[in-house]
């Protein structure tokens, strides 16, 4: 019981930092071709 | 016969109806300890009205319909298109009360603006309104994501109910379980979990930017019930402007970008399948337009040398471009900007962005990365038609919580849902152009309102004519609704008139 609950919660964190970094990494993504554009017109 | 079957349709519609309201009224009680608890007499009692009158139609609904029956397909699309209309007129009562709105229509305005979360708003003075009144509408805006009849299935239906179409007919079509029930439970679960992380995240931020803690914890509440439910209320005038905080601002592009995910990839990933976020069709493509559109915006606005540096460039520039993605609506820039500085590129880009939308089944509004995936994937399959020899079979796969092949089914209702907003967009693009406003400026509110975004050009404030403020309800409801159950309903609607038994059936 305790340790399903352990697994869960472990599951849920992972989770939860998976789709914070997935959002971070969209982030970068979208600031990558921001600065690329900068440097081709600016 | 016909007249029998009518009434007992509408008697089992009303139960359903006030079953939503009764939920909707009990709502009340949040804003009501808010403002009992800060000592604002006058709020509580607006509170305590509406929960009456509330709770009392919602009541009177109930007794007046049949229970216990089970709800068909028919009675869930126009429960929830009806309950909706409903709830947005009663949940008015404390914005009227409030003495911060011009005119009840302006009051349904904001609330079906909370409720589709889309952002829009018509309150005056909103630096000056109660914490209990903001609390109402970002408490509005976050129940609306979820969605209210998902509130009421996890509330009061039990597991023989139909729910599956009150389901449907909100507009989210996916199962994360095999019972409804479970489903709108695990969709409060996920947005409970987030939303005792992500106020404690945005409080701590909140404190160091400079708010004392009291305040800092509603302001941050607030904020992340509308970042999570892509709503874009805030409870300043100037949005996120009025941090002025790069901190702020990344932690709410988080929260935002998470909340527009969808709600059978978050089960899918807290349960630890975590790659599917770098597989699914949907992340995929919003990944992919997120980019494109991300190029031509950053292409208008260093070509028109809009802002002076990459710091400005992505804090103005990106940050409103994946509020309109995400159909947030949060701003870092006034309305006018879009209009005097921004350019048509960059402008046009937005637009499109808000379109597209966030995922399917998600807080989210707009055409859906699925569909827009989907459509991609069809014309991909088309393409390899053409170039084959007629005899061949071209099988299109796409990933999406397993491997899938795409169907005809799949490709026509995209391109049926699609093909819905766009000329609901129009619609509301051409009263905007009626009613005086400049062309890109109609455009571009109108895919505001569809889309459910919440980025303004200005054209959304208390001053615009009563029947643009209409056509953008009915644009935000559609779109929210995602049509099924307003067609369903206006089929029902015409059956009732013609009294034609098989329409009904």
């Amino acid at each position: 019981m305790i340790r399903e609950l352990r697994d869960g919660a472990l599951a849920t964190a992972w989770g939860v930092f998976a789709e914070i970094a997935f959002s971070l990494l969209l982030g970068l993504l979208g600031c990558a071709i921001f600065l690329l554009v900068l440097l081709i017109l600016g | 016969m016909s007249k029998n079957n009518s009434l007992k349709d509408m008697r089992i519609i009303l139960y359903y109806t006030g079953e939503i309201l009764v939920g909707v009224a009990l709502l009340n009680i949040i804003p009501l300890l808010t403002a009992l608890i800060e000592g604002d007499a006058a709020s509580a009692a607006d509170f305590t009205v509406s929960l009456g009158a509330t709770l009392t139609l919602g009541a009177g609904l109930a007794l007046l319909g049949t229970g216990g029956t089970r709800a068909g397909w028919k009675h869930g699309m126009v429960t929830v298109a009806f309950s909706w209309l409903v709830a947005m007129i009663v949940a008015a009562i404390p914005h009227w009360l409030s003495g911060h709105f011009g005119s009840y229509l302006d009051c349904v305005f904001d609330v079906m603006s909370g409720f589709t979360t889309t952002g829009l708003t018509l309150v005056q003075d909103l630096d000056h309104v109660s914490d209990s009144l903001n609390m109402w509408r970002h408490l509005l805006t976050f129940v609306g994501g979820q969605g209210i009849v998902v509130l009421a299935l996890a509330i009061f239906t039990g597991e023989g109910g139909g729910g599956y179409d009150f389901y449907v007919g909100e507009g989210k079509d996916e199962r994360l379980f095999p019972s409804v029930l479970h489903t709108a439970k695990a969709i409060w679960r996920i947005s409970l979990l987030y939303l005792v992380l992500g106020t404690f995240v945005m409080w701590i931020v909140c404190i160091s930017i400079g708010l004392n803690a009291g305040r800092g914890f509603l302001h941050a509440l607030w904020i992340f019930m509308s970042s999570w439910s892509t709503g874009g209320f805030a409870p300043m005038s100037q949005s996120i402007l009025y941090y002025h905080s790069r901190l702020f601002e990344l932690v709410t592009f988080i929260f935002f970008v998470i909340g527009s995910f969808n709600f059978a990839l978050h089960a899918a990933v807290l349960k630890g399948e975590w790659k599917e976020l770098l597989r699914n069709l949907e992340t995929m493509s919003f990944g992919t337009t997120m980019s494109l559109l991300s190029f031509f915006t950053a292409w208008g606005l260093v070509k028109f040398h809009v802002y002076p540096n990459l710091v400005a460039l992505i804090s103005k520039g990106f940050y409103q471009l994946a509020s309109a993605h995400t159909t947030t609506g949060f701003m870092t820039i006034y309305p006018q900007q879009f209009v005097t500085e921004w350019g048509d590129i960059a402008i046009l880009a937005v637009i499109i962005a808000m379109m597209f939308g966030g995922s399917a089944c998600s807080t989210a509004g707009g055409f859906k990365g699925l569909r827009v995936g989907i459509l991609f994937k069809a014309l991909i399959q088309d393409t390899k038609r053409l170039l084959r020899p007629s005899s061949s079979i071209v099988i299109q796969k796409y990933h999406y919580h397993g491997e899938r092949s795409l169907g005809e089914q799949q490709v026509r209702s995209a391109a049926l849902v699609v093909l819905m907003y766009m000329a609901i967009f129009a619609i509301g693009a051409l009263a905007g152009c009626m009613a005086g406003y400049p062309f890109l400026l109609s455009v571009f509110e109108s895919a505001s309102a569809t889309g459910n975004v919440g980025l303004t050009v200005g054209i959304s404030s208390p001053s615009m004519p009563a029947f643009l403020k209409i056509v953008y309800i009915f644009n935000m409801w559609a779109g929210r609704l995602e049509f099924m159950a307003i067609l369903a309903s206006a089929g029902f609607v015409a059956s009732l008139f013609k009294g034609d038994r098989h329409a009904r059936a």
